[in-house]
């Protein structure tokens, strides 16, 4: 064995302990509220480069408001939140949403977000706006490639998409972007399960070819728990559990919360 | 025949001048879903520019024209920058009010400084018949105005379906929020819109008081502005092409009804049109080629 098989940090399991390599994204006490609603109550969480973290809890957990702070959109946040990339850190604290995709943080907001009016490739378009204008045919492949339904309605308005292939659109919309950082909230929300397995082993593609570093906001753990690395369980804003999707899924209290087992 | 031949050319061209300013319209209302009110006095105000610059500084009246339509354009994005911007864009009805006082603060401020007399401005199109029919002319004038506007909507077609900023443009239109997600800057985006209406305004009114029947006063644009809007929403509001067919429907009801119907005097053209914009809606309440929302939730 070489030394550096002693020193390489496993970060799929000891994150916290990844001195070597900082976080991309850390919240420290980070507390968020829509006006004198308060939301999320002082919450700690790091992502580390190529991961794939999920965020789990019940209905009006915070886990929308999460993303939200970190994509910059209508909430006020306080507390400390850092956003790290090759040209420096980046506080994310008030930022907006242009500056966060700016920075390379792409969000898949719940209920999917596509251009309705637009169609399939147009919405595609859209998402490579800031990409050199001869790169975003060919990148435009790669999806349709991905997902073979959109390639088949690709001039079709993307409001006249089924469920799934609005999800799929808007993954693929939001990796246009070529960011650095994947949120997506709830991708699994009202769509079949062989839907929500087709979706999934097309963000596994995309981590293996991309290294897309991904933050997943979902109800159904059971997906999250197979798809993620760690993940956080999240309760009434704050931030009750935390640790491998091994570990989280073996939980008892994550089982009977979360697994329905 | 021949009378019928001359009230559809009048029809036409008082239509595609509706037309032109709804266009305006139209544009702002897509980007924002915000009707402009003041939209008819910036482009008075553009107009008086153009006389200011063609008949007092003795310019070409096309040089006038396109200095006059680039500084309302300047003047649409610093309303849109300095007051429409703002306030909270989800909630309309301050806007339009803010939008309902600067139309009278437009208007007190030309009256200020050029009183109600009525000016001429040269006209920017041949004068003359191109084709004479018995009594029934079309003008040049007529033909003339009709090429602007497709011009003019061409240009808009183009530049939205075929350019980056009018797809960033088509983006904002329709979905803000996901506009904003993925780095499209969506308020310089309705900045440009702002400008561009302003311009296209200032084109549409300079042409309509340089028709050499009509004559430029501080007034002359609120009639305009009220059919130039019943023609927006007999067209669709959201529809560039609808509002040209909105407004001809328009022009042609209003010049045809008073032509035929002796009863009813020319002075009610206008409520004749209005009552026709209202028969449209009951049957298509999105108008004429307005998007009926077909989304899948």
């Amino acid at each position: 064995m070489t030394e550096s098989d002693l020193v390489a940090p496993d970060l799929e399991s000891t994150p916290g302990s990844a001195e070597s390599e900082p976080a991309m994204l850390s919240a420290r006490n980070m507390r968020a509220s829509y006006g004198p609603l308060s939301a999320l109550h002082g919450i700690d969480f790091e992502l580390f480069e190529g991961e794939c973290v999920a965020l789990l809890g019940a209905n009006g957990a915070g886990k929308t408001t999460t993303l939200r702070t970190i994509s910059g959109q209508l909430v006020t946040v306080t507390g400390m939140l850092n956003f790290r990339d090759s040209s420096g850190i980046h506080d994310l604290i008030g930022t907006t949403a242009d500056r966060s995709a700016r920075l390379g943080i792409a969000h898949v907001p719940q209920g999917r977000g596509t251009f309705t009016d637009l169609s399939v490739e147009d919405n595609l378009r859209v998402g490579g706006f800031r990409l050199p204008p001869p790169e975003v045919n060919g990148e435009m492949d790669w999806w349709f490639d991905v997902f073979p339904r959109l390639e088949e309605r690709r001039r079709q308005p993307a409001g006249q998409l089924s469920g799934g292939e609005q999800q799929m659109l808007a993954v693929a919309r939001a990796m246009m972007m070529h960011p650095q950082l994947l949120l997506l909230d709830e991708p699994s929300l009202g769509l079949a399960p062989m839907t929500v397995a087709d979706l999934f082993r097309a963000l596994e593609r995309v981590r293996a070819e991309r290294r897309t570093t991904m933050f997943i906001v979902e109800q159904n753990a059971n997906v999250a728990l197979a798809a993620a690395d760690r993940a956080y369980v999240l309760e009434a804003g704050r931030i009750v559990l935390e640790g491998t999707a091994e570990d989280l899924s073996q939980n008892d209290a994550v089982k009977r919360a979360y697994l329905g087992q | 025949m021949e009378l019928l031949l001359a009230r559809l050319f009048d029809g036409v061209a008082n239509g595609t001048l509706y037309a032109s300013v709804a266009l305006s319209l139209v544009l702002i209302y897509k980007a924002t879903a915000l009707i402009n009110f003041a939209q008819g006095e910036m482009a008075m105000v553009g107009a008086f520019l153009t006389y200011v610059l063609a008949v007092e500084l003795n310019l070409n009246i096309l040089v006038a024209l396109v200095i006059a339509m680039v500084a309302s354009a300047l003047f649409g994005v610093v309303v849109h920058r300095t007051i429409i911007s703002r306030f909270d864009e989800h909630e309309h009805l301050p806007v339009v009010l803010v939008t309902l006082g600067l139309l009278l603060a437009l208007n007190a401020f030309v009256a200020i400084l050029f009183g109600y007399d009525t000016r001429r401005l040269p006209s920017l199109l041949p004068q003359g018949s191109a084709v004479q029919i018995g009594s029934a002319n079309l003008r040049w004038y007529t033909l003339g105005v009709l090429v602007v506007s497709v011009g003019v909507l061409a240009l808009l077609t183009i530049l939205l379906r075929r350019t980056n900023i009018g797809l960033a443009f088509r983006a904002v239109a329709t979905n803000t929020e996901s506009a904003r997600l993925v780095g499209i800057p969506v308020s310089r985006v309705i900045t440009l819109s702002w400008a561009i209406a302003a311009a296209i305004g200032t084109l549409a009114a300079t042409l309509y008081v340089s028709d050499p029947l009509r004559q430029l006063d501080p007034l002359v644009m609120e009639r305009v502005l009220i059919f130039a809007a019943a023609a927006a929403v007999l067209g669709g509001l959201d529809s560039l092409w609808g509002s040209l067919a909105g407004g001809l429907l328009l022009g042609l009801s209003e010049s045809l009804v008073t032509g035929y119907v002796s009863w009813i005097p020319p002075e009610l053209g206008m409520v004749v049109a209005l009552i026709c914009l209202a028969l449209v809606l009951l049957w298509r309440p999105s108008g004429l080629f307005g998007s009926v929302q077909v989304a899948r939730v």
